[in-house]
């Protein structure tokens, strides 16, 4: 199963805005998302380490394993289950008594059975024929694709300072049954203000390959990606950390998701999207303390554009409330829309060249809610667990609302300094 | 041991994707037949399902002296015989049972059953020294029991789980069948029948209802889905006696053969063993007593026939084809 972020995603979200002080630290994440109707279920797992090699550089390791299983729906139209049936119809004319056929008796427990004729009229004359017909059957079913692959990745960094310079620089691996991914970063970052201010300009270059199979053959089919990202976080003061970053990306070659299917003409065939996408991000992110209440807020605005078509912003809002010295709660809620891919549709006609009907690129929108709790165990140890409840659905008025997932995502995290 | 259970009870494939299999065991003909998610779910079910019947009987049955029930039957008197999981949700069944039918419904009444042998080659009518000296080894509310073991206090006593054993590994046999898959099913054990789903030929299942002023044929049928039907009569065994017909199912209240006039009850139940025991009951108790039995419990529906009059529950005609 194609990996639903590329190793250069993971690049950018692990290369650190802001660097902390110089520690040497071990996490440790397990978590676990489960679709409901247990349609797909995912374990993760992510263990960092991060050591200072000198005063001034510190190194970062990362390893990812996640195990996936389900099954998601191909994006053919739900189908009606039919099957034939063998009717025999009876006409009979006079007669007093019809004995039905049942499918058993019951009698006094334990005795033999005593099946009675079946179809067996009394005393009339009957004419009797035999028809077959196809008759639907069941609910309308969603087809869906069934799968099971294990994720291993890892990602590597390199930190070093110099003055009010930050140069990061990194690489990143991930292996699928029928994806693998290779990445690279390069990252300048500039101190100002006293350290209030970081700007850093970031770019990455990724190649992915995608298992292409046919019905007795297989292929590995080529995508680039390239990205940069330009970041300033500013703190506007001791309480207040304004982010900005703003990201511009670019996909080439397959990129095609070929479990998706589609109904054009009223034949079942593969899908076939662009062979580019270009994308663009914005995000501003807010933190502030409130020492009223002890605790601090964090709010989050995204845009995102591709050349698909698709526009979405996200907003989130998340509290983090000290308990004690030791205890912090953290509920959260983040909603996302997007506007559906130019060439989606439930279905085609006329044969067009593009088109998918992969629910994931429709109109529709998620619902997050989370609550977070983090125990600092000890100064150097800290617990964290974490419930999200996550829902999707659509807004076009024409997907099926069966493909949308709704699920329960868990996570549990260890943190260590040392 | 390994059973061959192609040879056991084989798969026979009716139409599109059902299949059904008949095999013995509890000394009588069973049959399952269902709807399969793939063949190779329908061999999966059908070797967990005949597989964990075999057992079931081998240490329930009290035919085998190598059973728990033999082994508590011997030590009736003497010491305290373990149970296991299956044994103990089975007593828990037994007393609930017991309680709900005031008695009618014992698993100990195997000492009078045996008194009254309509099996023997010239069947008599015990004295009544006799019946009181079976009916002093009876009474379900003088077992002993403590978690994961049983105790008869009296030598010669006896549990039989004949009338709810067969019953309890229907109603087991279709819970089995949830994990592979199956959403349709009929499970037949010696005619103790409950059916989930639809039938192969769509809708509720259909199943015909003895007639026992005319045996071999039905005097009509019902339709049942997630229901189970089970009929109790005694006009198929028993013996005769200076004209007089006895009857197999024994009273425990009097020691004697049902005497009421009724020869079949039958009852439409959420589980097997729920209409098994209340159509022994309504059958032993007579119409009047067996419609209020069947109506209190809540959810089944049933009839009764005295001589050739049909007693019907409130809601019965509404399950009769």
């Amino acid at each position: 199963m194609q990996a639903r972020a590329t190793v250069l995603a993971i690049c950018l979200a692990v290369l650190p805005l802001r660097r902390s002080m110089a520690e040497d630290r071990v996490d440790f994440t397990v978590g676990y998302y489960l679709e409901d109707h247990h349609r797909v279920d995912v374990w993760t797992s992510a263990l960092l380490w991060e050591t200072e090699v000198t005063p001034h550089t510190t190194m970062r390791l990362q390893g990812v394993y996640d195990v996936v299983s389900g099954a998601s729906p191909t994006g053919a139209p739900p189908t009606q289950k039919t099957r034939t049936v063998t009717k025999e119809v009876s006409t009979s004319v006079g007669g007093s008594q019809v004995v039905a056929g049942y499918n058993v008796v019951s009698g006094p427990t334990g005795t033999p059975p005593t099946y009675v004729p079946i179809f067996a009229t009394v005393g009339a004359e009957t004419t009797t024929t035999t028809q077959t017909e196809v008759v639907p059957y069941g609910k309308k079913y969603l087809p869906v694709q069934e799968f099971e692959d294990e994720r291993l990745g890892f990602n590597w960094e390199l930190e070093h300072r110099l003055g009010g310079w930050i140069l990061t620089g990194g690489a990143a691996y991930s292996e699928e049954s029928d994806y693998k991914s290779v990445a690279g970063t390069l990252k300048l970052g500039r101190e100002f203000n006293h350290k209030a201010t970081l700007v850093s300009l970031g770019a990455s270059l990724g190649h992915d390959q995608v298992l292409h199979t046919e019905e007795d053959s297989a292929r590995w089919e080529d995508k680039d990606i390239v990205e940069g990202q330009l970041a300033l976080v500013h703190a506007i003061n001791p309480k207040t950390l304004l982010t900005l970053t703003g990201t511009l990306g670019s996909a080439e070659g397959y990129l095609n998701d070929q479990y998706k299917y589609a109904s054009v003409d009223d034949e079942i065939v593969r899908e076939q999207r662009p062979d580019s996408r270009d994308k663009r991000i914005a995000l501003v992110m807010l933190n502030r303390a409130v020492d009223s209440l002890n605790g601090s807020a964090e709010l989050i605005y995204r845009f995102y554009t591709d050349s698909y078509g698709v526009d979405a912003q996200t907003v989130g809002f998340t509290w983090y409330q000290k308990l004690g010295k030791r205890f912090i709660l953290a509920p959260s809620l983040r909603y996302y829309e997007q506007s559906a891919a130019d060439f989606y549709a439930v279905q085609f006609t006329d044969a067009p060249k593009i088109y998918s009907s992969d629910y994931r690129l429709s109109k529709l929108a998620t619902l997050t809610a989370g609550m977070k709790l983090i125990w600092k165990a000890h100064d150097k140890f800290t617990v964290s667990l974490a419930y999200d409840r996550y829902s999707m659905w659509g807004r076009d008025g024409q997907t099926t609302n069966e493909a949308y997932p709704d699920a329960n995502v868990v996570t549990l995290g260890f943190k260590l300094w040392y | 041991m390994v059973l061959k259970l192609d040879e056991i009870a084989p798969l026979e494939w009716t139409k599109d994707d059902w299949c059904k299999m008949h095999f013995r065991a509890m000394g009588t003909g069973c049959q399952i037949i269902w709807r399969a998610p793939s063949r190779k779910q329908a061999v999966a079910y059908r070797d967990s399902a005949v597989t964990w019947v075999m057992e079931f009987e081998a240490k329930y049955s009290r035919y085998r002296e190598d059973s728990l029930i033999s082994a508590i039957r011997r030590g009736a008197g003497e010491h305290w015989v373990t149970t296991d999981a299956d044994l103990e949700s089975m007593f828990a069944l037994c007393d609930h049972w017991h309680w709900s039918t005031g008695g009618v419904f014992d698993p100990t009444a195997l000492p009078l059953e045996q008194l009254w042998d309509y099996k023997a080659e010239t069947p008599r009518l015990p004295s009544e020294d006799e019946i009181k000296a079976a009916q002093a080894l009876v009474g379900w509310q003088r077992v002993e029991r403590k978690p994961g073991s049983v105790y008869l206090p009296q030598r010669g006593m006896a549990i039989d789980l004949g009338g709810i054993g067969k019953e309890y590994a229907v109603d087991r046999v279709i819970e089995q069948s949830l994990p592979f898959g199956i959403t349709d099913i009929l499970v037949d054990f010696g005619r103790d029948v409950r059916g989930v789903g639809q039938a192969p030929q769509g809708g509720p299942w259909s199943v015909g209802l003895e007639d026992p002023n005319d045996p071999g044929t039905c005097w009509g049928g019902v339709k049942m889905s997630n229901r189970a039907v089970t009929t109790s009569g005694d006009y198929l065994r028993g013996f005769q006696h200076e004209g007089r017909q006895y009857g197999h199912i024994i009273d425990p209240r009097s020691g004697r053969p049902v005497a009421n006039g009724c020869h079949s009850a039958t009852v439409i139940a959420p589980t097997c063993t729920e209409a098994g025991v209340l159509s022994t009951a309504a059958l032993i108790l007579g119409p009047r007593e067996a419609l209020q039995l069947i109506e209190r419990s809540g959810f089944s529906q049933g009839c009764v026939w005295q001589g050739d009059k049909r007693h019907d529950t409130s809601r019965f005609a509404s399950y009769v084809l």
